[in-house]
């Protein structure tokens, strides 16, 4: 069976390797890269079945990657799931407006990350 | 005694008997009893689901207590280590208003090494002058009582002094001045987290704070 792609954006080592250990699957291939710029480069080369995006990062944050990977026919219909310590609401809505496609505030609730992920991904 | 009578093995004929059968329940009687069994089953079920939810759940905190301490030990440079506290406060225990200090030589004042979201004192902090500089010697991660000043001018009250400590030294402090907006209050893998700063941290930057082997020959 094929296994689907994940792909994980973050600058910070820590949280990408909290996030290998959440979604360490069989099923499930995680792929890793640190900014945004990575992520649309990363997301048109590989295709993954969902991405779980940080916000602030250098080079390009995640609502502009998010809107990138809109923009593109080969991306855009890959969910988003926006990561980030920014709650506030005007911040969840920007994330929205920009295509993502749900939200989880840091510190990550692992089962709640995991559930959101098995959703997205119809396991 | 003959050979027969010795070996000879007499059964009781009761045993030899055919069961009876046991009498027939009637249909509502049955009913009754397996969705009895049924509900007894649906708890049980239930009742083990919520084992699994919570093995599951310590098992990822203790992957964030094992990640924690990865990432504090990966490098023996003080900048990636002051990084890598950053990180953990930010991103496993959920703070944004934080600082860290050392003690300087001679362990008359505290020195600034990091901070985030808070204006930094201009000046290190004088030993024993205010609850953040006498959490050094308090050896545990403490809660500071609401009401509390701040440290310096434009600080705010303190709400967690996390001392760093090595072979029962106090060297220095994280002080935490308050949580993410989403984040109600500490949990248990919070004060593990914190507590695995105050000693892993404080090692590994005692570490990077050591003469390297060119230096000390």
């Amino acid at each position: 069976m094929e296994r689907k792609k994940i792909l994980l954006v973050d600058d910070s080592r820590t949280v990408l390797l909290m996030e290998q250990l959440i979604l360490s699957r069989p099923a499930w291939e995680l792929i890793t890269v640190s900014d945004g710029a990575a992520a649309v480069e990363a997301a048109q080369a590989q295709r993954p079945d969902l991405i779980l995006m940080d916000v602030v990062m250098p080079r390009m944050d995640g609502f502009e990657a998010c809107r990138r990977l809109r923009e593109i026919e080969a991306t855009q219909a890959i969910p988003v799931i926006m990561v980030t310590t920014r709650a506030e609401a005007r911040s969840v809505e920007s994330g929205f407006t920009n295509g993502c496609s749900d939200y989880v505030t840091k510190p990550i609730d692992s089962l709640e990350l995991l559930t959101k992920v098995r959703s997205f991904l119809g396991d | 005694m003959s050979h027969e009578d010795r070996f000879s093995i007499t059964l009781d004929p009761t045993l030899l008997a055919p069961e009876e059968p046991p009498a027939p329940l009637d249909a509502a009687t049955e009913l009754v009893a397996l969705r009895s069994r049924v509900a007894e089953l649906e708890a049980e079920q239930l009742r083990l689901s919520e084992q699994l939810v919570s093995s599951e759940r310590r098992k990822l905190d203790l992957a964030a207590l094992y990640v924690a301490s990865q990432r504090l030990h990966e490098r023996l440079d003080r900048g990636h280590v002051l990084e890598v506290i950053r990180e953990i406060l930010v991103n496993l225990v959920g703070t944004e208003e934080f600082a860290v200090f050392e003690l300087a030589r001679g362990g008359r004042s505290l020195r600034l090494l990091d901070s985030m979201g808070v204006t930094p004192p201009t000046s290190p902090l004088p030993a024993g002058s205010c609850a953040i500089s006498r959490a050094v010697a308090a050896g545990q991660p403490s809660e500071v009582a609401s009401g509390a000043s701040g440290c310096w001018p434009g600080a705010p009250a303190p709400t967690i002094c996390v001392p760093l400590v090595v072979e029962g030294q106090g060297i220095g402090v994280i002080v935490v001045f308050g949580l993410l907006q989403q984040k109600p209050g500490l949990e248990p893998v919070d004060r593990e987290l914190l507590d695995l700063l105050r000693v892993h941290a404080a090692t590994a930057l005692h570490v990077t704070a050591l003469p390297s082997g060119e230096e000390a020959a």
